[in-house]
């Protein structure tokens, strides 16, 4: 007699490997550092307690609260740049020319590069003895002086962009692949120009993959890390997830406990989930208030 | 009729530039990996740098390795007095040399067989190829049955479970690592295969890609195949995979990526040298002592070079995936 697995169960067996696998690796490490977290910071084995948190937020407050600061503003800025970027690429990508294949190549090839020569490349692009200033110092001479673009935010924005603006690429060219030529054609007939065309077309069209697109970068912009610490310097580089990783490293080095790292690490998780769900809340609101709308004009009709 | 078919060149050159240009700047970091890792080591230094490494005056010793000549001293016709760079031939002390054992060059080549030599390449490769694959293949598995059940079934808690999925994409490697690193020595798997392989089997954004994909495959395909006495599992393996191919090949492509390029984490987990991987390697040129730039160019060439290869054999499919994976939804 052949054996069946009961209907019910089926869908669990399904998805177990992979849950088995994110429990294991995801959801346990993720549970034990809400554990640490509670743990006191400097006294060994009292739990659960909120002096962590008290020294993260309040006591050291200051440099949390920095970068913090320093994170989100990263993370909004290099999204919104992928992703104005990201529907720019695309609908360039999305004509019909010579060489689009090869293009399309090019365009996804930064994801490739080792992050280790990606940083060097930054580093020797932006330092004060690189390329760029090089370029507009000596070459062209529109500056006297070296400008010190090191000290600023410009190289880490500039990595975060050209790394990850290749995603935001595929994801939204493929909303405007799935845009069938008939309406394009419809909207041509009706003596509609390429403007219009983009305005009251391609964008509301292609808008849900975009909006798809710059979720997925804001979920994972948060987790910004080797950047930061390949090639920021000073300060620069200080987002929530470098911090934590220094915590992470002077408590391998017995100098202070791992409770304060993993206090870091969630934060950053903390604030990634708030405003994933606040963009969300707000396409969902958006959606809901179109929709009355919408359903208002048919009544009136 | 005229102007509007200028006008029409117009507007096609303008994208084309826009395209050049564009395509420059996100080529720019790999030409100057490619230039670099062809220059000597003074002219990586040099200020303002040269993309196409200039003809310069080489010493070739008889093992075969090259130092270049800093500065020629003096010139009989036999013979040069040079400052010759490099710790091969005596340091920067003034040499003497028939002339014979001078050469110009312009690409130096050799870079990429004294990074070769280096440290165990071959080893590191076959380590890489090796966990890169198998995690592939684990990810390709455990992501299409999952991402199955997510996208044609129904139980409870789906939607909820799914949602947990996706935000485990936000948790930061610094949270998981100890915990992780914990377990796995629990298991005593600390500097063994498994622990650059297992944590690694499965893929959140895998499983998406892939639900949003399956979620566009019609019902009543399912329907008809099940009139035909078909399960699920044999629906979704005979029917629902080759329909798949393009994001399949997307997934893979995106693991094949991530375990290529994943650095830490081997650094972190495994010690010894049989256990490398390349960008642990690749780390070698980079201590503390100094950067050795053009080795470190040239080794990240040839480690990225299959990359690139699967990169343009794959692309119309990446493109493709997406394109069918209805992310519009």
């Amino acid at each position: 007699m052949k054996f069946r697995v009961p209907d019910k169960l089926l869908p669990y067996i399904y998805v177990g490997p992979a849950y088995l696998y994110m429990a294991f690796f995801l959801l346990i490490p993720s549970l034990l550092a809400v554990k640490l977290s509670f743990s006191a910071p400097f006294t060994e084995g009292v739990f659960p307690t909120l002096d962590t948190w008290k020294w993260v937020l309040i006591e050291d407050g200051q440099r949390f609260w920095k970068s913090a600061r320093l994170t989100t503003y990263y993370v909004l800025t290099t999204i919104t740049i992928q992703t104005v970027l990201g529907l720019f690429i695309a609908i360039l990508l999305n004509m019909k020319f010579k060489g689009r294949g090869v293009l399309r190549t090019i365009v996804i090839l930064p994801m490739s590069i080792p992050l280790l020569v990606s940083a060097i490349g930054i580093v020797t692009m932006f330092g004060n003895m690189g390329t760029l200033n090089g370029l507009i110092t000596d070459t062209l001479g529109w500056v006297d002086k070296d400008i010190p673009y090191m000290t600023t935010t410009i190289p880490i924005i500039y990595a975060e962009v050209w790394k990850n603006t290749p995603l935001a690429v595929l994801v939204i060219l493929a909303g405007l692949e799935g845009i069938p030529d008939s309406v394009y054609e419809a909207a041509r007939t009706m003596g509609a120009n390429k403007w219009q065309q983009f305005w009251r077309i391609t964008l509301p069209l292609a808008w849900p993959s975009v909006f798809v697109a710059f979720i997925l970068r804001l979920a994972e912009a948060f987790k910004m890390f080797a950047f930061p610490v390949l090639v920021g310097t000073g300060t620069m580089g200080d987002v929530l997830s470098k911090l934590s990783w220094d915590e992470h490293n002077r408590a391998a080095n017995a100098m202070r406990p791992e409770s304060i790292s993993s206090a870091y690490g969630l934060s950053m998780v903390m604030l990634a989930l708030g405003f994933v769900m606040l963009v969300g809340a707000m396409y969902i609101s958006y959606h809901w208030v179109r929709k009355r709308a919408q359903g208002g004009l048919t009544h009136a009709k | 009729m005229s102007t509007h078919k200028s006008l029409h060149y117009l507007t096609q050159a303008s994208i084309h530039a826009i395209l050049i240009f564009g395509a420059f700047i996100m080529l720019l970091p790999f030409l100057w990996m490619v230039s670099t890792s062809l220059k000597s080591p003074t002219e990586v230094l040099a200020f303002p740098p040269k993309f196409i490494p200039q003809k310069k005056l080489y010493y070739l010793a008889e093992d075969g390795t090259s130092s270049q000549v800093i500065e020629v001293l003096e010139e009989t016709p036999e013979t040069l007095t040079v400052r010759l760079m490099g710790s091969s031939v005596g340091g920067m002390a003034p040499q003497t040399l028939p002339r014979t054992s001078f050469t110009e060059r312009r690409f130096l080549w050799d870079n990429y067989v004294k990074a070769w030599n280096t440290v165990d390449f071959p080893r590191y490769y076959l380590n890489t190829i090796f966990v890169a694959l198998t995690v592939m293949f684990a990810v390709l598995f455990t992501s299409s049955i999952a991402a199955y059940a997510f996208a044609r079934m129904h139980f409870f808690g789906r939607d909820n479970l799914f949602m947990l999925f996706l935000s485990m994409m936000m948790v930061p490697m610094p949270v998981y690592l100890v915990p992780t690193y914990l377990i796995l020595s629990w298991f005593h798997w600390i500097d063994t295969y498994y622990a650059l392989i297992v944590p690694w089997m499965a893929h959140v954004f895998s499983i998406f890609l892939l639900r949003q994909h399956f979620k566009t495959i019609p019902k009543d395909l399912y329907d008809a195949a099940v009139m035909d006495g078909c399960t699920h599992w044999t629906f979704l393996w005979k029917i629902v995979m080759p329909l798949s191919k393009s994001v399949l090949v997307t997934v893979a492509l995106f693991s094949i990526i991530g375990s290529w390029n994943s650095f830490m984490w081997p650094l972190i987990v495994t010690h010894r040298d049989e256990l490398r991987v390349l960008q642990v390697g690749l780390s070698y040129f980079s201590q503390e002592n100094g950067t050795k730039h053009e080795l470190l160019m040239a080794a990240s060439t040839f480690c990225i070079a299959p990359l690139l290869v699967l990169f343009f054999l794959a692309q119309k499919q990446i493109i493709a995936s997406f394109a069918r994976s209805g992310l519009k939804d």
